[in-house]
């Protein structure tokens, strides 16, 4: 699944659409789930969904919608863009990373944590996605890329965990 | 059976959690894409090593079995339950390996190392991967130091030396894990440390075999390691290696280890399942590609170092379960080629009652005399060759009473030597009996006792030779060689014996006027 959704994600980089029409698309997709489900639905014929796609999409970016819509992989959109932005980010030289906090955040800290990542990355910027999880019990986990570092409490928890019930 | 006391539990683990570390360190991981038939697809892992342990979410661990550009296929050493799509899996930067240590005999544990005999953890120190390479040519030394199995038609003929590799092969039920087994339970007293590799059997026979081995305090010094037939395969295709790996400690220690497989046929089995769900190309009979490097590997690891390396030594028993006595089958042609030797057990001997149902034409020791106790060597003799002469010969027992003098005497003593070379089940001959044993029979000294009284002959015979004869028994254990005059007053002795019989014939053996 995700091998195929690079190859079109790459494809779609490839194309060199400007960025506001892509997010046009996300848009559109994404307030009419009956738009998406109806392109993604092997119920419609696929000259049906052609001709939804000349209606609704943006030019440049057609052709490439209706390739996605006839081989059937139209489920798979948001990974595709998932990928898009990917790269995208990565032309721009920018760090992909993922926050996890448990009780609060503060922004100084937030900024300092972005910095230090831009140096040790060298990276020209960090996009850092944040999102909250109470279940963390403290602490944060910070994930960039295939790296993890697990700060939280429950982390903590689980590692004494598993060091006393070791065998 | 456990001994811990509440009291030390408490105190361990309130010694655990006071030093708990916590280490503030960088994990790698990656996503899990797809799960199911044991083995998980991960994506991410880029840093990933060949055969790198990993931990799932749920605390199972998986091996990485094959790595591609984004994603890397990994074979999970546990219950797939709870591994769902998204799950994180952690690098854990060290190859699969096992723990190893003098903590580890007298114990029965799975192929993880983990204790599965419920007599509590196992406290050792080191651990050692389970993939090894096998010593250099430079590294070994010559086999010749005998493995005495205890079983007079193995030690006689097919003598087994310590570092080599001699396989045990024959259909189902023909005695094969039993010779193994003797074999073990003969090491007793002796420096020799035993490993049982159990792979793909039934936990009832385990179990069962645990119990022999502890009736007869042979659990003193061999290590169970159990991949039963309800594990995963890849539980499965690492327990051998992970009994190597245990034996490796000891061997680079400087001692002798004696390692049993049993049996390769499941591990080759598994090795398959495990293939086949990686989507690796199937071979012949569907076995993937390596399935003799699978095995080859396995067994070179079975070695005698050098005095520089400390003299140590693995000597193998890999057992192969043949389908209707067909050795050109795939996997049993690819393990004898690797071993240095086969004993081969025949399921029609078996039920004519010959047991061990060795086929002696067959069977062979590639190491052979060098391996051998000079007493026994020089007490065998021509053994092979008589009862070479005696299956050529003994298509006529139909027509005994047709046959010229000399014949029936070849085949009478044929009979006898036969007879003779049976042994029942966990009963090891020590070394002066196998020798006198030998001398009695090659003498031609056993002529006049009935067939059927052979064993029965035999067994007082060695009572006889042990209450009256004590200094020339302890003469051959002691000096382990055999000299002329040895051999006359084992002759004499014997003879003595039947003498004795004849004086007083309610005592023992009848006699046949001869």
């Amino acid at each position: 699944m995700i091998r195929i959704a690079e190859s079109y994600g790459k494809a779609l980089f490839d194309l060199d659409i400007s960025p506001r029409i892509i997010a046009e698309c996300k848009a559109l997709l994404e307030d009419n789930p009956a738009l998406a489900e109806a392109l993604s639905s092997p119920a419609v014929a696929n000259r049906e969904k052609h001709r939804i796609i000349d209606r609704l999409f943006p030019d440049e970016i057609k052709n490439f919608a209706k390739v996605l819509c006839d081989n059937g992989r139209m489920g798979d959109i948001r990974l595709v863009e998932k990928v898009y932005e990917d790269c995208r980010l990565e032309e721009k030289n920018i760090l992909q990373a993922e926050l996890i906090y448990a009780k609060k955040l503060d922004p100084t800290r937030v900024e300092a944590l972005k910095q230090a990542l831009k140096k040790k990355y060298k990276k020209a910027g960090v996009k850092l996605t944040v999102r909250r999880d109470p279940s963390l019990a403290g602490g944060f986990i910070l994930r960039v890329g295939d790296e993890e570092y697990d700060r939280s409490a429950k982390g903590r928890l689980t590692g004494l965990y598993r060091k006393l019930a070791w065998r | 059976m456990s001994n811990i006391r509440p009291e030390e539990v408490i105190s361990v683990l309130r010694n655990e959690i006071l030093n708990y570390e916590d280490k503030t360190a960088v994990a790698e991981i990656g996503t899990v894409i797809q799960a199911g038939d044991g083995i998980a697809t991960v994506y991410g892992l880029t840093r990933a090593m060949y055969g790198e342990l990993v931990t799932f979410e749920t605390g199972v661990e998986g091996i990485v079995q094959s790595l591609e550009s984004k994603t890397a296929g990994v074979v999970l050493l546990g219950s797939d339950h709870g591994i769902v799509e998204g799950s994180r899996v952690t690098r854990s930067g060290k190859k699969a390996g096992v723990p190893v240590g003098e903590a580890m005999i007298g114990r029965v544990v799975n192929a993880l190392g983990e204790p599965i005999d419920g007599r509590g953890p196992i406290q050792t120190s080191e651990t050692r991967p389970i993939e090894n390479p096998a010593p250099g040519v430079v590294e070994r030394k010559s086999v010749t130091v005998p493995m005495a199995t205890g079983i007079l038609a193995i030690d006689s003929m097919f003598p087994i030396g310590r570092g080599q590799r001699e396989l045990i092969i024959g259909d189902r039920q023909t005695g094969k894990t039993s010779i193994a087994v003797d074999t073990i339970l003969n090491q007793k007293g002796g420096d020799v440390i035993c490993i049982y590799v159990a792979i793909g059997q039934k936990a009832s026979t385990v179990a069962q075999l645990v119990n022999t081995l502890q009736k007869y305090d042979a659990m003193d010094y061999t290590v169970v390691v159990s991949a039963s037939a309800s594990d995963l395969a890849p539980l499965q295709y690492i327990a051998p290696y992970a009994g190597t790996a245990m034996a490796e400690y000891f061997m680079y220690k400087g001692r002798d280890v004696l390692i049993v497989y049993d049996d390769l046929s499941k591990h080759a089995v598994a090795y398959r399942a495990m293939s086949l769900l990686l989507k690796r190309p199937p071979g012949r009979e569907a076995y993937p590609g390596d399935v003799f490097y699978l095995h080859s590997r396995l067994l070179e690891r079975s070695s005698r170092l050098d005095d520089e390396h400390g003299g140590g030594s693995i000597t193998a028993l890999p057992i192969i379960e043949t389908l209707a006595g067909d050795v050109s089958a795939y996997i049993p042609t690819n393990v004898i080629s690797i071993t240095d030797g086969q004993i081969f057990l025949e399921s029609e001997l078996f039920f004519s009652g010959v047991r061990p149902a060795v086929n002696v034409g067959l069977s062979v020791s590639r190491v052979g005399g060098a391996a051998q106790t000079k007493a026994l060597k020089k007490a065998s003799g021509n053994l092979r060759i008589d009862l070479a002469q005696y299956r050529e010969m003994e298509v006529f027992t139909q027509f005994s009473s047709d046959l010229d003098a000399s014949t029936k005497e070849l085949l009478d003593y044929g009979d006898r030597l036969i007879e003779m070379l049976k042994q029942p089940l966990s009963r090891p001959m020590s070394l002066h009996d196998q020798v006198i044993s030998l001398v009695a029979a090659t003498n031609k000294l056993m002529l006049s006792v009935p067939v059927r009284e052979i064993k029965r002959f035999q067994r007082e015979m060695l009572d006889y030779m042990e209450e009256k004869h004590g200094e020339l028994v302890e003469k051959i254990e002691k000096e382990k060689v055999l000299t002329d005059e040895m051999i006359q007053e084992i002759v004499a002795g014997v003879k003595e014996y039947k003498e004795s019989l004849e004086l007083t014939p309610e005592a023992g053996v009848p006699l046949e006027k001869k």
